[in-house]
């Protein structure tokens, strides 16, 4: 099992669009994938489980992988969260 | 109505919101509401519940491509988002497991399951600080609705069966897409005003609207029949033979003069001795480039930029806004592009300042006052517009300036917001021109003072008739004292006009009076040679100028200069139209 923090660093927030662009890559993977914020544990898998999130920018998040491709997983979520989601 | 005995013609006195006339049997249309107790009455089997639940979400799913698709193609990306993550909650596994799990366990019906789950999910968003994730409540309980209404076989809400007249407490922009548009012939609402989304999406789909103020969608019931004037605000219910059909005639005249004028609309508006006056139009939406080009326009003579900060959960970052300007500026194709900043008041853009009231808000804090306290909101957009300025003909416009000490403190920003984009390399180009708004008495008497400041000015009718008369023209007791025809106002318009003469700088006029027929020949009289109106109204406004002299306008102008009172200039000058351009009589019937 891996852990992380990754920080929100796009412009809006995990909104309606970088949130899809984050679950269409957490779902590729075989691994369970958690998110923590603020108390709450959604599956990275869930648009409106990752919306619930409200992670607003600068704020950051603790993900939690657990399976076979955890490693290849954590690389991929880890680029997305430094790329700002692809959002501009 | 309610009481059949009341059928008699009743007529109302609403607010015109988007132009045009409708005549035709009333929808009305009631927000949906089931109780838990209906919901969960019919649990059937888990399998079949299953299935039944499977089929109610693949029918929303099909409902909302179809939404996402007529909204695409109306307004292009801007609000297409609503439905891009309706669409997504309704393909979310881990969403739809918990759904079925609530019907597995306990055998609840598939309504319950949906109604339970969505309500939590909705529950959790309301409670958020944050106003975008908040809001995202408002799209969850809609597709719970929309999942129910599907679910009870319920399709009476958005289904139309033949042209009607919806008539409604108030419209989103989702239930608005729902309607086949086909089958609108208009939209009476309770609420709205002329920038609400319903009239702004009203416009953009062309389909007269009018706002009625009271609660007529308790009074008026579905298949009454009504009419509503999108021109004059004018709204009829149970109307007599005769009226029925004297508004059916002014339909007809208005869409075989709508049709007559596109046809021969011309390049340019060049006057009979050969004068030409400039025709820009008035928009808020990036879509609306098409119109502006369709109708030959000169170029956007005013993006109102309102729309934009109210239209989304949030206010617009430097990025989205840069990104709209830049797509209006290149589909303008280098034609010229005025940018009028926020015109809001604090309230409207600041959560902290959402439920203060002023005392005064049209003396408030609001525009440009707002925009100079608030650099966080103000400086993103300069910037925003700079940076977009490398592709077009852009300039700035100020709303609500009163004094020279204001201009200065934008320009300041201005050669801040530049110097900063230039030290990161953006070359942003160096003439970028600046005019004000003339639409307070202030502005219209320093206009001399000002315009040796700036670039341009632009002549805001409305609120310099509104500060001039002192006239709140939505108080209904003093409404009629609200005219542009004023000598005050017609005074302090001329003064604008002659402080540009003197300093060599253009003055348009970018309110309602510029698009009054009756209002042309004094305007061209007094010097004005721009005018920005709402495009549809360009064909119209150019067969005008077409027909006229600017030497007789010139003379009308020093004639009604004499005068004492509105009603006579008015007078004078729907005489002189007449005269002029005969073809368009009939417009003032319904005015």
């Amino acid at each position: 099992m891996i852990e992380e923090t990754l920080q929100i660093k796009n412009k809006h927030g995990l909104h309606a669009r970088p949130a899809a662009h984050l679950v269409k890559i957490a779902g590729r993977f075989k691994s369970e994938i958690k998110i923590f914020k603020d108390g709450l544990e959604v599956n990275a898998k869930s648009i409106m489980g990752v919306m619930m999130l409200a992670a607003e920018p600068g704020s950051e998040v603790l993900v939690q992988i657990d399976g076979e491709d955890e490693k290849q997983a954590i690389d991929e979520l880890k680029e997305l969260f430094e790329k700002k989601f692809y959002e501009e | 109505m309610k009481n059949k005995d009341q059928s008699k013609q009743i007529i109302i006195e609403g607010q015109a919101s988007a132009p045009g006339i409708a005549v035709g049997p009333a929808f009305v249309f009631k927000p949906f509401s089931l109780n838990l107790t209906e919901i969960n009455s019919s649990a059937d089997s888990v399998a079949s519940e299953i299935e039944l639940f499977e089929s109610a979400r693949l029918k929303v799913l099909d409902q909302l491509y179809f939404a996402q698709k007529q909204s695409s193609e109306a307004y292009g990306d801007e609000f297409t988002e609503i439905f891009e993550s309706q669409i997504a909650f309704l393909k979310d596994k881990i969403l739809l497991d918990e759904i079925e799990t609530v019907m597995k366990n306990g055998g609840n019906s598939a309504g319950y399951a949906v109604y339970t789950i969505l309500s939590k999910k909705s529950e959790h968003f309301i409670n958020l600080e944050n106003t975008y994730f908040r809001e995202r409540a408002f799209d969850i309980i809609d597709l719970k609705q929309k999942l129910l209404l599907a679910l009870f076989d319920i399709q009476i809400d958005y289904q139309l069966t033949h042209p009607s007249i919806v008539v409604a407490e108030s419209l989103s922009p989702a239930d608005t897409v729902n309607f086949n548009r086909n089958l609108i012939l208009g939209f009476l609402t309770d609420r709205g005003g002329e920038t609400s989304h319903s009239a702004i999406l009203a416009r953009g789909l062309k389909i007269p609207s009018v706002v009625n103020g009271k609660k007529l969608s308790e009074v008026i019931s579905t298949n009454d029949p009504l009419i509503i004037d999108g021109f004059a605000g004018t709204i009829i219910i149970n109307p007599d033979e005769e009226t029925r059909k004297k508004y059916l005639n002014l339909k007809f005249k208005h869409e075989q003069q709508d049709a007559a004028l596109i046809a021969a609309n011309p390049a340019e508006a060049i006057t009979k001795d050969n004068i030409k006056i400039d025709i820009y139009a008035n928009i808020e939406f990036a879509s609306e480039v098409s119109d502006v080009m369709e109708f030959k326009a000169d170029g956007v003579g005013l993006f109102r930029t309102e729309t934009l900060f109210l239209e989304g959960k949030s206010i617009p970052g430097e990025e989205h806004q840069y990104k709209v300007y830049k797509k209006i500026a290149k589909g303008l194709k280098n034609k010229a592009f005025v940018i009028r900043t926020i015109d809001l008041g604090g309230d409207k853009l600041l959560e902290a300042y959402k439920d203060e009231s002023e005392q005064n808000p049209f003396l408030g804090w609001r525009a440009i006052r707002f925009c100079l306290d608030n650099p966080n909101i103000f400086k993103p957009q300069i910037k925003a517009i700079l940076k977009a300025s490398r592709y077009g003909d852009i300039r700035i416009l100020l709303p609500m300036v009163n004094t020279v000490g204001e201009i200065l403190q934008v320009k300041e920003i201005i050669s801040e917001v530049r110097h900063e984009l230039n030290t990161a390399g953006a070359n942003v180009p160096e003439s970028l021109k600046l005019g004000v708004m003339v639409e307070t008495p202030a502005a219209a008497i320093m206009a001399s003072t000002l315009a040796k400041y700036v670039d341009f000015l632009s002549i805001g009718s409305n609120d310099l008739t509104q500060y001039t008369l002192a006239v709140d023209r939505t108080n209904a007791k003093i409404a009629q004292n609200y005219c542009s025809f004023e000598p005050a106002v017609i005074r302090l318009m001329h003064g604008a006009v002659n402080a540009g003469i003197a300093n060599n700088i253009p003055v348009s006029i970018c309110g309602e009076f510029a698009a009054v027929p009756a209002a042309l020949p004094i305007l061209l009289g007094m010097g004005i040679r721009n005018l920005s109106v709402t495009p549809t109204l360009i064909p119209l406004l150019k067969k005008i100028i077409g027909s006229l002299q600017v030497n007789s306008c010139i003379k009308l102008y020093d004639k009604i200069q004499a005068f004492h009172h509105a009603s006579e200039i008015q007078a004078e000058c729907e005489q002189f139209i007449n005269n002029h351009v005969p073809e368009i009589s009939f417009l003032k019937e319904d005015a």
